[in-house]
């Protein structure tokens, strides 16, 4: 995949100043003992401002503060107390927002995100390697500052994960992108995406979205990603949207009606074990009665979820309702044995 | 080599960032070369570049400079100026952060503490549900984690397919194995003398003994070199291509396609019951050849399943 768009070689010069410009202002902020002022800022040719035009100026100042938002780095407006609401502002990075509270976690708090770092880091799917990363360093610094963290080897074929990783750093700034697409019966296509969440399964990392060639919400395997443009647009992810409801089970790929159907779980069957068969799909009840649970989900393909609860017998114990759903499941295992006769 | 590309103006940004942090933490503010690469994501022949961009970082009012040397091996930051205090995530770390403290099923102290230690400010009040997956680590990651760090001999409660209920096992723990999606503890268990493999997400529960692990020599092998070495065969037959496609069974050895379209295949598997209980999920797709007593158990353990209480109220 090309992760270079002809955008940014035309851009080279003007993205070194960008670069430039925002590291700077890192740096002066970093090192300064005072708060400064607009005025010292983009009035600073050397610091990259300092044009003719003082509206652009102010312009570049607000966006190299977003963009170091991003990081983590917080650049404040200072007001003394007692001074006028037309005075000029002052600027300085907010530290209680932009470095770590030195000592508010402990060691085992450290050690235990480390842990899940370090099993992530091990799996090929990640696309937010670069941010795992990173939080190991920081992890790191807090609870070792002396020792060097050896990084763990990254697995895989780097570039087999290009477009998912530009799916999710498009998915973090909350900007649209559009990317060619391979769907399972091999078909091409550009699609523009609103990336509103996404899960990993099955080895897998899955994109779901507003997909604007369709209208509507649709999910986007990792490696049927070609390639991916540079993201631009800003939205923002409805607030009814719950990625967890697209952790799929094997009867959801079907169409027409979805239909409550209950299975019944092993009474000895832990929650880990529970939430591992069921994505945390549906819910869950515990039956005094029958000492045993009640997972109560829906789906769209009737024999699959017959299937699906004979295939995890050694937990579903059995299927409860609807009716239907008992003969389909009674039906698949008369054809087994049949088929054995 | 093809020379690599030049950075935009996001990377070099990050990479700047990255770069000045990991030399503000680092033993007297040196990075070897190599590991500067790659500790900022970037190819070798573009850190050149990066200590170029922050070696014009200047304050000509303070007149501080960031000074940053680099030789054939190393990286390496010169007086204060440059220095970086640790930073608390970015928002795209919060939000894998975020997502690990769902996962981990940590404490809501312990949780807390992390949010308002490290985490970034998430003025979009977006939080938590941005990312999921299929739960994999269990309950007990961390503990695992710190008795395979520290050498310590645990009890283990889990119920494997060929058991009807969860027992306790001694084991030596060794590691931690990513496999398909599940995530596996991979121990010695201390009774039966052997390798085992446990799933993380059916362990049941976890104690420390007061004593450390023997060392034990284990393998690197996978779950289906595993069960080929330590369980049974069988030879099935699958009825069609895509019957044969939806197999994903780790145990699966020789496929031979047949003419009439049909896929004889060999199967390495630990339990009976597992084996039965795929093949009658199959409703008749799939059917057993060899051996011949497995087969013939098929029907007498299909009666069973239909004549559970349960389902025969139904």
């Amino acid at each position: 995949m090309d992760s270079r768009n002809p955008d940014t070689a035309r851009d080279e010069a003007p993205a070194r100043d960008t670069a430039r410009r925002i590291l700077n202002l890192l740096f002066i902020l970093n090192s300064s003992a005072t708060p400064l002022t607009t005025e010292q800022i983009v009035s600073d040719s050397d610091l990259g401002y300092g044009s003719a035009n003082r509206a652009s100026d102010l312009k570049k100042f607000k966006r190299d503060r977003e963009k170091l938002a991003e990081r983590g780095i917080h650049v404040i407006e200072v007001r003394e107390a007692g001074s006028q609401l037309n005075e000029e502002s002052s600027w300085a990075i907010d530290a209680e927002t932009t470095y770590a509270a030195a000592g508010s976690i402990t060691r085992a708090d450290a050690e235990a995100l480390l842990c899940a770092v370090d099993e992530c880091l091990a799996r090929d799917e990640i696309p937010f390697r670069q941010g795992l990363l990173g939080i190991r360093r920081k992890l790191h610094r807090l609870i070792d500052p002396i020792a060097d963290a050896d990084e763990p080897s990254t697995p895989g074929d780097a570039s087999e994960r290009r477009g998912a990783e530009a799916l999710w750093s498009a998915f973090v700034l909350k900007r649209k992108i559009r990317f060619t697409y391979l769907d399972a019966k091999g078909r091409e296509s550009t699609r523009t995406l609103e990336v509103w969440g996404m899960f990993m399964q099955g080895g897998h990392t899955y994109f779901v979205g507003l997909d604007e060639q369709s209208g509507g919400v649709r999910t986007f395997r990792d490696d049927r990603i070609v390639r991916a443009w540079r993201p631009t647009g800003h939205y923002a992810v409805p607030p009814w949207f719950d990625i967890k409801s697209y952790l799929f089970l094997p009867f959801d790929l079907a169409a027409g009606m979805a239909t409550p159907v209950s299975f019944a779980l092993r009474g000895d069957c832990t929650h880990d074990e529970a939430e591992a068969l069921t994505h945390g799909r549906g819910d869950l009840d515990y039956s005094n009665a029958d000492s045993c649970w009640r997972w109560t989900v829906k789906a769209r393909d009737l024999q699959a979820a017959a299937a699906f609860a004979l295939a995890h017998h050694d937990i579903i114990v059995a299927p409860l309702s609807p009716k239907r759903l008992v003969d389909t499941w009674r039906h698949l295992i008369g054809k087994a044995v049949e088929a054995h006769a | 080599m093809p020379k690599s590309s030049k950075l935009s103006a996001d990377r070099m940004v990050d990479a700047g960032i990255h770069l000045l942090e990991a030399l503000s933490s680092a033993p007297d503010h040196i990075l070897d070369r190599q590991e500067a690469s790659r500790i900022i994501g970037v190819a070798p022949d573009q850190l050149p570049e990066v200590i170029d961009t922050l070696e014009t970082l200047a304050d000509r009012t303070s007149g501080a400079r960031a000074v940053i040397e680099m030789t054939e091996t190393h990286v390496h930051v010169q007086g204060n100026a440059a220095l970086l205090q640790p930073l608390r995530l970015s928002v795209e770390e919060s939000m894998i952060v975020e997502h690990m403290l769902d996962m981990l099923h940590l404490d809501d102290s312990t949780k807390a503490r992390i949010r308002h230690g490290i985490m970034g400010d998430d003025d979009r009040g977006e939080r938590g549900d941005d990312i999921a997956e299929t739960s994999r680590y269990g309950t007990w990651l961390t503990r695992i984690r710190e008795a395979i760090d520290d050498g310590i001999r645990c009890t283990l409660t889990y119920r494997s397919l060929n058991d009807d209920a969860a027992r306790m096992r001694t084991i030596d723990p060794v590691r931690i194995d990513e496999e398909r999606g599940v995530s596996y503890l991979i121990a010695w268990d201390v009774e039966r003398d052997e390798e085992r493999r446990y799933r993380l997400d059916r362990i049941r529960d976890l104690s420390f003994t007061d004593d450390s692990v023997v060392p034990h020599t284990v393998s690197a092998e996978k779950t289906a070199d595993c069960l080929r070495r330590t369980g049974s065969v069988a030879h099935l037959r699958a009825a069609d291509e895509s019957t044969m496609q939806r197999i994903d069974w780790a145990g699966v050895g020789h496929i031979a396609p047949q003419q009439d379209g049909s896929y004889l295949f060999d199967v390495n598997y630990s339990s009976n019951s597992w084996l039965y209980d795929q093949v009658l999920a199959a409703g008749g797709e799939l059917t057993i050849v060899e051996p011949a007593e497995l087969r013939a158990g098929l029907a007498p353990y299909a009666s069973i399943l239909l004549e559970q209480p349960s389902v025969t109220r139904a």
